[in-house]
């Protein structure tokens, strides 16, 4: 970097080296420096956006609810994968801040991953509700019960957003290409820990293979690049031992939750304090 | 065969690893220690000590039971660790054949000469 350069980032500046790839026309990807405006509490997509504005059009990364919600802005900022939407740039502690294209990912261009690979595991581990009585499932007369202890087993597994951060972080993805990943098996044991659920056996079958849930080494990286505390390496050891209790048959088997009564069998409510105002 | 046959037994051969090697260990060099338990062998690296073990059904079995422990244990683990490094295709799919292949001539190798030890 030049010494006027670098003079011009001491707190007012900011330098973005952005990975560029057009695969029609670049061999390999390569970074490209821009300088801009530093301002207090912006974000690294902030500053995507002010160089796509101002600097250059041409430059193409995903983005759309700007608030951590919709997953779509996974990158890769100073060799952490983060949403570019939630990470400020003073968080990062430097004026020179690298982005590129989410790892173990193929590059659509620029800074958008083909998440193709997350999506296909994904919808391979079934991640809807599977009953065997499709009719209700269909055409539902009524709710499935469930109890808030009942919910709590798999909540925090359900704040997946999709945005594939955890399969770029974790070192197994990055040897095996064929291994399930992070996500798709964190939304497994989410789906069989689900007390509406009937699909336990069909998801066992998938992950309970040679690049499933057994290649997790517990390196715990996808937890901590989660920007919603998911926690995917505890959703995969509570599915190693939800497997192995299957295959030694340790654990019972669960009737699936019925579906709730109609409100007429249901507890009658309690009845209207005397002092309570009364319609006419 | 799923998956998690193939992870429970290694995980129980892991723990026989472990007591088989420290009575292997023990018995080799550990005699004083052994003697408390009432076993006594006499200078156990020696070459009658050795070929009187090998004779007694009972060392024989412990042996070639270890060897299939060990030898199942490693290869297992050695497996999980070629997996994760990019092979060539023809190697990465006939990879499990292979392990086989060296645990079955390791493991036929061994026992050859436990029991060929034996009937001497």
């Amino acid at each position: 970097m030049a010494e006027k350069e670098k003079k011009a980032l001491t707190g007012e500046k900011l330098m973005f080296r952005v990975q560029r790839y057009e695969p029609t026309r670049d061999g390999k990807p390569y970074l490209e420096e821009f300088i801009i405006p530093f301002a207090k509490g912006m974000t690294v997509l902030d500053g995507l956006n002010y160089i796509k504005e101002k600097i250059d059009s041409t430059l193409v990364f995903r983005t759309s609810c700007r608030m951590g919600v919709c997953g779509s802005c996974g990158m890769l900022i100073n060799g952490f994968p983060e949403l570019a939407c939630h990470t400020p740039v003073e968080e990062l502690g430097k004026d020179v801040i690298e982005i590129k294209s989410m790892p173990n990912y193929g590059i659509i261009k620029d800074l958008v991953p083909d998440l193709t690979p997350l999506f296909e595991r994904h919808k391979a581990i079934k991640p809807y509700i599977v009953r065997s009585d499709s009719e209700e499932l269909e055409e539902p007369t009524a709710e499935y019960t469930q109890s808030p202890q009942e919910l709590e087993k798999y909540l925090q597994f359900s704040y997946c957003l999709k945005c594939g951060l955890c399969l770029a972080a974790c070192p197994t993805s990055a040897t095996d290409a064929l291994f399930l990943g992070p996500q798709s098996l964190a939304q497994a044991y989410r789906y069989c820990a689900d007390n509406r659920d009937e699909g336990l056996r069909e998801r066992i079958a998938l992950v309970d293979s040679g690049h499933g849930v057994w290649l997790c080494h517990l390196a715990g990286a996808c937890s901590e690049a989660c920007p919603k505390g998911v926690d995917p390496a505890l959703a995969i050891q509570l599915l190693k031992r939800t497997v192995l209790a299957q295959t030694l048959r340790l654990q019972k088997k669960k009737e699936a939750a019925p579906i709730a009564p109609p409100p007429s069998e249901t507890k009658p409510k309690l009845p209207v304090p005397e002092f309570t105002a009364k319609s006419p | 065969m799923r998956q998690s046959y193939f992870r429970l037994l290694q995980l129980i051969t892991g723990v026989a690893v472990f007591f088989l090697i420290a009575a292997h260990v023990s018995a080799e060099r550990l005699e004083d220690f052994i003697g408390g338990f009432g076993v006594h062998i006499e200078e156990p690296t020696s070459w009658s000590s050795v070929m009187d073990r090998a004779t007694s059904a009972g060392w024989a079995s412990f042996y070639i039971i270890l060897l299939a422990v060990a030898i199942y244990h490693a290869l297992y683990g050695l497996r999980g660790v070629l997996m994760e490094l990019p092979l060539p295709p023809v190697i990465a799919r006939s990879l499990n054949q292979i392990m086989v292949g060296i645990g079955v001539a390791v493991f036929g190798c061994g026992t050859f000469i436990a029991l060929n030890a034996y009937y001497s």
